[in-house]
């Protein structure tokens, strides 16, 4: 499928066989659009006829890539779509999952469009975005604490996450990202490997919860529109069940709010944003646990990024978002990890 | 004369952000030409320091080394350190430094490892020489060109 036309004609042969019995269906306007590395994202408009009217909708279509940036079970993303649609987190509702090849040579899934915002983090500090940034920014932060309360066993998308012991989340979670460092680094990596020591030396206690966790939950994975109203969290490709400060930590990261790190995500300010997840989560931090998570980030980043090297370097991608994570968050993770690690063996002197 | 590759890089940079992304089709097309404009800005930028930066982290970890040498009697890392503190890249180019540099990382994270597990000052004192040379290294190497 060489171009956008054929995937056009494609997608509508594909709508026609799952909107049946509505008729004339038209799929027009497809054009692929930034939506995170680890799926090709396009938006396009169907129309059909129905009951002797014309209907119109806005559509998203995730396809598998070739290559991705991040190895994830494409259905767990249709799943959390599905599960949180109509809750008080908002989300796009999921529409057609589909594995089988022959309609777009790769599995796809298809949702609805929330039109008319933004998603990019250096949107927020123009007009008209800027001056509703508090505003996104505690909507932000309480949506996070709405999933983390969210009740696990209410939900059928938990059925399909392995559900691992409140003392074993933080292992779970290290021994996984260790082990795509240890498959994908192309040179050794000193720091990141001085982390993964201390994080096993000193553990976290329990998780105080199981939750939902997102996996991906920052500034640039949701939708906000020009009234200053989020409107869809996004990328749900990495969620899995454990300790919500794990969420909480990463949406934390210096990275999203880099260079200043006391508005994590270019929002609002750090202890305005704890305290608005803790009161929508109903989970008190624990300082310590949090520090565990958030040097934690760093090296699941970090391992995020170092993947999108090898993908690249390897040919399986020729992406140019893979560059940018290889190259510049690769630069600050590992900058933001020696500071909070030297800063560590500086207090133990 | 030749025109400096940086320039060069730089040049071209400004034209596909300036000139030809905006006349893309908005969306990923457009979107993309514009992370391939910063990329080639960042790679002007790295094309200028490539070899000093690799080099300075060459000689930070070779002088570390050295340093550490006399705290290590008698005890397997001292060998990693001791062939370590005297490579040397085969030539100048940026794939001899970087496999000289990935040997000195190789043997870093060896000493580093041993060290934490041990109580005494000297241990500490090498790690924190450990810290300060991989600060050094993660502040050479920041660039000035972003999209963060």
């Amino acid at each position: 499928m060489s171009n956008l036309n054929d995937l056009q004609a494609k997608l509508a042969e594909y709508l026609a066989t799952r909107l049946a019995p509505a008729s004339d269906l038209r799929v027009s306007g497809l054009v692929r659009i930034h939506g995170g590395a680890s799926r090709e994202t396009y938006r396009f408009d169907a129309s059909w006829d129905e009951n002797g009217e014309t209907k119109r909708r806005g559509l998203i279509l995730r396809r598998d890539p070739p290559s991705s940036l991040i190895e994830t079970d494409r259905r767990l993303e249709f799943e959390a779509f599905r599960a949180f649609h109509g809750s008080s987190v908002p989300v796009p509702e999921a529409l057609y999952f589909e594995l089988d090849s022959r309609w777009l040579e790769r599995p796809f899934f298809v949702m609805e469009e929330i039109a008319g915002c933004q998603a990019s983090p250096l949107a927020l500090a123009a007009p008209p975005y800027a001056e509703h940034r508090d505003r996104i920014g505690e909507q932000k932060w309480r949506i996070l604490g709405a999933i983390a309360r969210t009740d696990v066993d209410r939900l059928d998308l938990a059925r399909l996450l392995e559900r691992p012991s409140p003392g074993d989340c933080w292992r779970r979670e290290l021994d996984h990202w260790e082990q795509v460092i240890d498959q994908d680094e192309l040179s050794p990596q000193p720091i990141v490997r001085a982390a993964i020591r201390k994080l096993r030396r000193r553990p976290p206690p329990p998780a105080r919860r199981i939750s939902i966790v997102h996996g991906d939950y920052r500034t640039g994975n949701f939708l906000y529109d020009e009234s200053g109203t989020v409107r869809a969290i996004l990328d749900w490709e990495l969620c899995h069940l454990g300790d919500p400060l794990e969420d909480l930590a990463w949406a934390l990261t210096p990275l999203w709010g880099w260079p200043d790190p006391s508005r994590p995500g270019k929002l609002i300010e750090r202890d305005r944003a704890l305290l608005l997840w803790q009161g929508a989560s109903g989970v008190e931090i624990d300082p310590a646990a949090l520090a565990w998570w958030e040097t934690f980030a760093c090296v699941k980043g970090l391992a995020i990024w170092l993947s999108s090297a090898r993908e690249f370097a390897d040919g399986k991608s020729r992406e140019s978002m893979m560059v940018m994570a290889a190259w510049f968050a690769t630069d600050i993770h590992n900058r933001v990890l020696a500071e909070r690690l030297a800063s560590g063996v500086e207090a133990r002197q | 004369m030749k025109p400096a590759l940086a320039d060069v890089l730089g040049a071209l940079s400004a034209r596909v952000f300036g000139e030809i992304a905006p006349l893309l089709p908005a969306g990923y097309p457009q979107s993309d030409a514009m992370v391939m404009a910063l990329l080639l800005a960042a790679a002007a930028e790295e094309h200028e320091r490539a070899a000093e930066v690799r080099r300075a982290d060459i000689e930070d970890l070779r002088a570390l080394f050295r340093k550490v040498l006399p705290s290590l009697s008698g005890v397997a890392v001292r060998d990693t350190v001791a062939s370590a503190a005297e490579l040397e890249p085969k030539s100048l180019r940026i794939s001899d430094l970087d496999a000289c540099g990935d040997k000195l990382s190789a043997a870093l994270i060896e000493l580093h490892a041993y060290v934490e597990q041990r109580e005494e000052p000297w241990a500490r004192e090498i790690e924190r020489d450990i810290w300060a040379v991989l600060r050094a290294s993660t502040g050479r190497r920041a660039f000035k060109t972003g999209p963060f």
